[in-house]
């Protein structure tokens, strides 16, 4: 009954067709070749702007600001000075409303003024997800610098303006925020984070109250990164957080116990296995929460940090959570000598875990850079080759197939 | 498209609704794979789906593409089975990789607008990256030349825009 109409809307449809084989990139709307000028990095995007008169302005709604030393490749002395000039000029330009995304990525020092001005404009212009990393390490060289220079570079840090998000400063729309490498200092009244759902530290300074704080105060945080934060004794926090389903907490040297209240789906903690993991759950925990527990162990960052760590005592991740179905474990170790503790160490975790799944030895130290760490020399004096180790002691006493030595 | 459709019944399961092109062509597919176009899920919600949903901008040929696409990809919402998930997303990037890369730019456009009207995010996601890669790293001449887009700029006006932001106009 509906094929009258179609017939004759055959017709139209052809001459419709004909009229649109050509369809040019000037013809789709605005909003549409803003989305395309959005994907383009900043440089490309400006650009654009030199097209034709309709493309002269569409680059200042660009949504999906990044700014790094990829940003400027034509600049070869790109310095700090020279960086924020160029930053601000661009958000000058911009349009300053509906950016997405923001993301900073410089070695800034002394540089307060400047980057609490691009952190107003990311809370002026409603920006929804905020990254300021003001280091130039990438991830895998933070603990190292972390263990080896722990003082390095204090000098000028960014103390990142909490007051800025706060509630009674019209508030943030940020729902996604991920600092690295600054102060962080939220008061006790701190209300800055209503909407946010993802919060990244890594290598931030904050103290145990500062975490406190943040976890205390009005949020809707689903999942929660702590990482190479090496000021940090405790992660406490003692109201129940609703809706935090994922818990990332890495390397972070003094920590000495986390206790949350969360129902959580996921956990990933690097670090010692000394550090108590306390997790009250309250109530809505059902049947069908599942916990996964990944614990890699270091031992780089065991011999460093407590080497006389001589048991190890998994029990308490089944104590965590006491309606967990599946407990992944996965151990590795890397930088394996030989040595009597960690041939201890491995036979134990390989004993006492019934639920390990696999286990990874490495002879080859995996974290830290070569230089910075040397290895006891083969054939030196109380050590053995960490292969031969591992073959003749943990091998042998692998019964279930788990250890792989690598 | 046929064996694409009925496929669909099979895993998808739900009611199914016909989409018909501006050029009265019709494809029937489950509810399930037609929500993905926020559009449509929106009229399934209000519930006037009933005689066929008329899609006057979009051309039968690329009502194929959309369909095609939305029939790959109506597993993406509710993934279980962690074990199949890995390589049905290998095949999923093929699948979107090979539908855009050897299109012709006047159909390219048109399936953008078939995205944009139809409100399939992922979908307008993937084609507007396609055009951005097109325009990445090029100077504006080459960017006009891509697009056939003729410079309408004085001289004048030209040397002004590339004062204000000069280092992105070095080489």
């Amino acid at each position: 009954m509906t094929r009258k109409p179609e017939e004759s809307l055959d017709c139209a449809a052809e001459n419709r067709q004909g009229r649109r084989s050509g369809l040019q990139l000037n013809d789709l709307p605005i909003d549409v070749l803003g989305l395309i000028i959005s994907r383009l990095p900043i440089g490309d995007a400006i650009r654009t702007g030199l097209i034709s008169r309709q493309w002269k302005d569409l680059w200042r709604d660009h949504t999906m600001l990044t700014f790094s030393r990829a940003t400027f490749p034509s600049c070869r002395m790109l310095n700090q000075q020279n960086f924020i000039r160029r930053v601000d000029s661009i958000l000058q330009q911009h349009s300053g409303v509906g950016v997405e995304r923001m993301e900073i990525k410089f070695l800034l020092r002394n540089a307060r003024r400047d980057i609490d001005r691009w952190v107003k404009f990311a809370v002026a212009s409603k920006t929804k997800e905020l990254i300021l990393d003001l280091s130039d390490l990438t991830r895998f060289f933070m603990l190292p610098v972390m263990v080896f220079h722990p003082y390095l570079d204090r000098e000028g840090f960014y103390e990142f303006p909490c007051q800025l998000l706060d509630a009674n400063n019209g508030g943030s729309h940020l729902q996604c925020l991920q600092l690295t490498s600054m102060y962080l200092k939220p008061a006790a009244d701190f209300t800055g984070f209503l909407n946010l759902k993802r919060l990244n530290l890594i290598g931030v300074n904050i103290t145990d109250e500062g975490v406190q704080n943040l976890l205390c105060s009005p949020n809707v945080l689903e999942f929660l990164e702590i990482s190479f934060c090496r000021m940090l004794i405790k992660i406490h926090a003692p109201h129940f957080l609703n809706r935090l389903k994922h818990l990332q907490v890495d390397c972070c040297p003094v920590l000495e116990k986390i206790e949350m209240n969360c129902d959580l789906a996921t956990l990933d903690f690097t670090g010692s296995s000394m550090t108590p993991l306390i997790f009250a759950t309250t109530s809505s925990l059902t049947n069908d929460s599942s916990v996964i527990c990944r614990l890699f162990e270091c031992s780089n960052f065991m011999l460093l940090n407590i080497r006389k760590t001589d048991i190890l005592d998994y029990a308490y991740l089944l104590e965590i959570a006491p309606f967990m179905e599946k407990l992944e474990l996965h151990v590795q170790i890397t930088g394996f000598f030989g040595q009597k503790d960690q041939v201890e160490l491995a036979l134990h975790i390989l004993c006492s875990s019934t639920v390990l799944k696999n286990m990874v030895i490495n002879p080859e130290i995996a974290i830290v850079p070569h230089d910075a760490y040397r290895p006891p020399k083969r054939g030196a004096h109380n050590f053995v080759d960490g292969r031969d180790a591992a073959m003749e002691f943990v091998c042998k006493a692998d019964h279930r197939n788990v250890v792989e030595v690598v | 498209m046929a064996a694409a459709a009925a496929e669909a019944t099979i895993d998808g399961g739900g009611k199914m609704i016909i989409l018909i092109s501006a050029d009265g062509k019709r494809f029937e597919v489950t509810e399930a794979v037609a929500s993905q176009s926020q559009l449509i899920s929106n009229m399934i919600e209000d519930d006037c789906t009933e005689n066929g949903v008329r899609l006057p901008n979009v051309d039968g040929d690329i009502l194929t593409m959309v369909v095609d696409y939305c029939n790959m990809h109506a597993g993406d919402a509710a993934a279980d089975g962690d074990t199949t998930k890995a390589s049905s997303t290998e095949e999923l990037k093929k699948f979107d990789a090979e539908l855009v890369q050897a299109l012709e730019n006047p159909v390219l456009f048109k399936l953008i607008l078939a995205a944009n009207f139809l409100n399939i995010k992922s979908l307008l996601d993937m084609t507007c990256q396609r055009v951005a890669d097109m325009m990445s790293g090029k100077t504006p001449e080459q960017m006009r030349e891509t697009f056939s887009i003729e410079n309408d700029f004085t001289p004048e006006e030209e040397a002004a825009i590339r004062q204000e932001n000069a280092w992105a106009f070095d080489d």
